[in-house]
């Protein structure tokens, strides 16, 4: 095994055991060898997140287990991302993603945006609570992809279908696909505010993201 | 014993949109600011007997240094207010001007012969509205984890302490953070069991006449994990409803923690309680 090599297992091994001050160590050591950053992220970082990803869908894992995995990544990340050559990353499907108005119940959002992270989106978080508005300015600025919302409960599900009103009034519904998830919702709920896509978990909504991305570059 | 399903989806009481209109209320200061006001609400939102108070699931924190947002239909802490465990203050701040009404506005209700039942929240639920959740979890696996929840169990207690000073009958407790499909039974067996253990056995010793009411989610987490036995206990007297079945258990002297049920069901027609022993 080349050197190369043993640090991107050691970057997939920090990642995956929760190593989040280590991993910082870890990934100077591969950029001071003068591997190419973009490897270490998608054959060491995301390879790491991607198997946590995995216990979490095997319920080896849960929320405390995937965020710290995650707080690796990012760590190894911030060593990693000023190295990248121009031009060395392909173009990446949008998404953004937010909690609607109403609610500060972030949890099931946040996996799912460690999961697009993971899976190579460029993702826009809006965070928690967003207004209606925020999610119309943000879709206005990138301009097509995925819109993902979540809510946990049932007294703001309705923001999502304004959300969609929204979309539609600005005249760039068609621009964007609407995911969405959350604790009370359901395939008949998402089909009746004009969602596309209802997803039950972080790991499916990541599934079929990716679907979704490959379907608009093909 | 039948399983526990919550299908409340939230933990905020929320006002219903007829009591605000037929006592005209319209500002948001009315039902967060002025005592008198959450009074009239409070005693028009009384079911089985009981008196809950709407908007009260965000003030520790508030007192703690988040700074909600204020709404008719509730108050939100929309970002936890620091970045870094180090950062927490080791106190509440019981002088904040919300906590201040809603205080005066127990002690007004309980003044008058009402039962009065105040929620609290766990100390997860409370360090995650504090700290970004990444932190809690990251800070809960080292050392430093131990100090973390130890500071914010005295939160809870302090916080239990200044309700019940005001006359509250029944404490209210909740931690919607700390569910097994959340934390995982590791996590939730080694860290939080042991921690709610140590607050629920200091409520009980500091407030030895004020029973607590475990959240139904809660319950059926530690029946899930075996970490608690329940027992069904049928109401002494006539009783018609599950709220009145809660005053005649507080009647009877007794401080017990109730549970495997939920308090947004005061009227529901049922007259046993369950007891949980840790």
């Amino acid at each position: 095994m080349s050197e190369k090599e043993k640090l991107l297992a050691e970057l997939d091994r920090c990642v995956l055991e929760m190593e989040d001050e280590a991993v910082i160590e870890v990934a100077e050591k591969y950029v001071a060898g003068g591997h190419d950053a973009y490897d270490g992220i998608t054959e060491g970082l995301s390879r790491g997140m991607e198997k946590a990803g995995k216990l979490y869908e095997e319920e080896e894992y849960f929320v405390p287990e995937l965020l710290i995995c995650s707080d690796a990544m990012y760590n190894g990340l911030d060593v990693l991302k000023p190295h990248l050559k121009a031009g060395g990353t392909d173009h990446k499907y949008p998404v953004i993603i937010g909690v609607v108005e109403g609610d500060t119940h972030d949890i099931g959002k946040n996996l799912v945006k460690i999961m697009m992270d993971t899976a190579g989106f460029d993702v826009h978080d809006l965070g928690r609570d967003v207004p209606v508005s925020s999610f119309i300015e943000k879709a206005k600025e990138v301009g097509h992809g995925l819109l993902c919302m979540s809510t946990l409960m049932t007294t703001t599900m309705v923001n999502m279908g304004r959300v969609i009103d929204g979309l539609k009034e600005a005249g760039i519904r068609d621009d964007f696909k609407v995911m969405v998830g959350g604790g009370p919702l359901s395939k008949s709920y998402a089909d009746k505010i004009g969602a596309d896509i209802y997803t039950s978990n972080a790991a499916e909504a990541a599934n079929v993201a990716k679907v979704i991305a490959e379907a608009f570059i093909a | 014993m039948e399983r526990f399903v919550c299908v409340n989806g939230s933990d905020n009481l929320q006002i219903p949109g007829d009591v605000l209109e037929s006592l005209e209320i319209r500002e948001l200061t009315d039902v967060h600011l002025r005592a008198d006001r959450i009074v009239e609400v409070s005693r028009r939102m009384k079911a089985g007997g009981w008196i809950r108070l709407p908007f009260c699931n965000t003030l520790c924190c508030e007192a703690l240094g988040a700074v909600p947002v204020l709404s008719l239909s509730g108050a939100r802490v929309k970002e936890p207010p620091y970045r870094r465990a180090e950062e927490l203050p080791d106190r509440l701040k019981a002088e904040t001007e919300r906590l201040t009404a809603m205080l005066s506005a127990v002690e007004l209700l309980a003044g008058e012969g009402n039962c009065v039942a105040y929620n609290i929240e766990g100390p997860f639920t409370l360090l995650c509205s504090l700290l970004p959740m990444n932190r809690v979890f990251s800070a809960l696996r080292k050392e430093e984890g131990v100090k973390l929840l130890e500071k914010a169990e005295s939160w809870v207690c302090d916080y239990a302490a200044l309700a019940v000073g005001r006359g509250v009958r029944l404490l209210s407790f909740a931690d919607p953070v700390a569910a097994v499909d959340i934390l995982g039974e590791k996590m939730f067996s080694s860290v939080y069991v042991p921690s709610l253990k140590r607050v629920l056995d200091r409520l009980r010793s500091e407030f030895p006449d004020t029973p607590i009411h475990l959240c139904g989610k809660l319950s059926q987490c530690l029946l899930d994990t075996r970490f608690c036995t329940a027992e069904r206990r049928e109401s002494e007297g006539r009783c018609a409803s599950y709220g009145e079945a809660l005053s005649s258990f507080c009647e009877t002297g007794q401080n017990g923690v109730i549970g495997h049920f939920c308090l947004n069901y005061l009227k529901a027609k049922r007259t046993y309680l369950t007891l949980l022993e840790l």
